[in-house]
């Protein structure tokens, strides 16, 4: 039957990517913040193990003749540096140990990611075609979760339980990392689905930097930028049903912008918005806010729509929405369409 | 070189600690002629001070630990292969002969091909 609907609805696409210009997922909070900020996609990027690779990744990107590193690009999660000895199943899933009874709502900021970008590339928009050396920093957190009460004492029982399921099974299947243990499998599978469990709230923060060589000796800022979003998620009955509710927030400055003059300048913008979304398994509806202010004067435009989406598949979405688009002047918009989200959930804020 | 360690004919019991560094879910078992003598009570898969047995019934055999890990939980296998080289484990027998002696690291660590389990394991022989 889903095929059916498939073929059939394949035959009305529309460009859903339209629809998902400047919503939400605009606002996401960038994993790699240096990249963005530089407009540099995250592919290509090297993610070292260790400070030694680190540096010898900076060493063999080093270009002798201009003097300056041939656009490397790396990000990192220092948490995966460390061997410290405090590194246990608990500490990673956000508590103490096997007799704690509470959730550590910092315990997000141990995977503070870090993003680097130093590149060769043109970012000022003059008639000047000459590349500037380019230095990216950025920074990605979570600052608050607040996890289910039952968490701790749910993650823990089940964690437990494969212990003493693996402690049960023969010598020669417990030495030997081939052999599959299925009443242990079952439960690490319970630890998985508790741990991918949606907070109640989160918070989280990014913000990158940018500065410019603009010639041997002068170095100045380029862009900033810094992120924000907070999410609620109200359960809804059983299973996986919540009411999610999202505000984020966005500020972009660029030193270096073409003004309709033609002269280049500053600018900067905000942005902020908010959704609410009704997640009921495979279907989900919802409407969402944005408003963003210029710093040039162009008042305050918004973005407010309604939208309901339908997963076909992990990949597969129908999703129709109606509303009003940025611009000057009423911009109403109407949509139905199929989106073939290549594994990305359903039309949601970043989490 | 082999790893040993003098227990002794005393009528003493051997003391096994381990301490093991992952965030994967990790049991730790030791065993002598296949039979085990201690284990992990959670998934830090330590072993906290643990007899294993009087020092003449053990000596001159082989305590085999192995400490069996699950990285499931960890991403996908770029972020397990990660986490498998950050594995590390240590041993301390205590109560022979030798007094206590830190085995710093185990002699060989094992995974499937997905990365998903790990087994690190340390043999000592017992004189």
């Amino acid at each position: 039957m889903k095929k059916i609907i498939t073929i059939i609805l394949a035959g009305f696409i529309v460009p859903l990517q339209l629809y998902c210009q400047a919503n939400l997922k605009d606002l996401a909070i960038p994993n790699s913040p240096a990249f963005v900020l530089v407009d540099e996609a995250p592919t290509n990027v090297e993610s070292p193990l260790i400070p030694r690779e680190f540096v010898l990744g900076l060493a063999q990107n080093f270009d002798i003749e201009s003097r300056w590193f041939q656009n490397y690009s790396m990000d990192f999660t220092p948490y995966w540096w460390v061997t410290a000895q405090s590194r246990d199943f608990y500490s990673f899933a956000g508590f103490d140990g096997p007799t704690d009874t509470t959730y550590n709502p910092f315990s997000g900021l141990k995977f503070t990611g870090i993003s680097i970008g130093i590149l060769q590339k043109d970012l000022i928009p003059d008639k000047i075609e000459l590349t500037q050396k380019v230095f990216s920093v950025g920074a990605r957190t979570t600052l608050i979760t607040i996890r289910q009460k039952s968490y701790v004492k749910e993650i823990r029982q089940a964690a437990q339980s494969w212990h003493d399921a693996v402690q049960e099974v023969s010598n020669d299947c417990f030495f030997d990392p081939n052999c599959e243990d299925k009443v242990s499998g079952k439960h690490v599978k319970k630890v998985s689905e508790i741990l991918r469990q949606k907070p109640i709230f989160q918070w989280n923060l990014a913000a990158g930097y940018a500065v410019y060589g603009i010639n041997d000796s002068a170095w100045q800022t380029g862009r900033y930028g810094a992120w924000t979003n907070a999410a609620v998620f109200v359960p809804v009955g059983k299973e996986e049903r919540y009411l999610d509710i999202f505000a984020t927030g966005r500020y972009m400055y660029d030193a270096y912008t073409l003004k309709e003059t033609g002269a280049i300048g500053t600018s900067g913008a905000f942005d902020v918005g908010g959704k609410l979304q009704l997640d009921l398994n495979r279907f989900s509806l919802g409407g969402e806010a944005i408003f963003r202010m210029a710093s040039e004067g162009a008042g305050t435009q918004q973005r407010i729509s309604a939208y309901a989406s339908y997963k076909l598949y992990d990949s597969l979405f129908i999703q129709a929405a109606y509303g009003e688009d940025f611009g000057p002047e009423t911009n109403v918009f109407s949509l139905f369409g199929i989106n073939w989200g290549f594994g990305q959930e359903k039309v949601e804020a970043p989490k | 070189m082999a790893n040993t360690y003098q227990a002794g004919a005393g009528a003493q019991q051997i003391i096994l600690s381990v301490d093991v560094t992952t965030i994967g879910l990790a049991a730790t078992r030791g065993i002598v002629d296949s039979s085990a003598v201690a284990h992990s009570s959670d998934v830090t898969g330590d072993i906290f001070q643990s007899p294993i047995g009087r020092a003449a019934d053990i000596q001159n055999e082989t305590l085999i630990i192995g400490t069996r890990i699950d990285l499931n939980i960890v991403g996908d296998q770029e972020a397990r292969e990660k986490e498998f080289e950050k594995i590390r484990a240590s041993y301390i027998l205590n109560n022979g002969s030798d007094g206590q002696k830190l085995f710093d690291t185990f002699d060989s660590i094992d995974h499937n091909d997905d990365f998903t389990i790990a087994v690190a394991k340390i043999q000592i022989q017992l004189t």
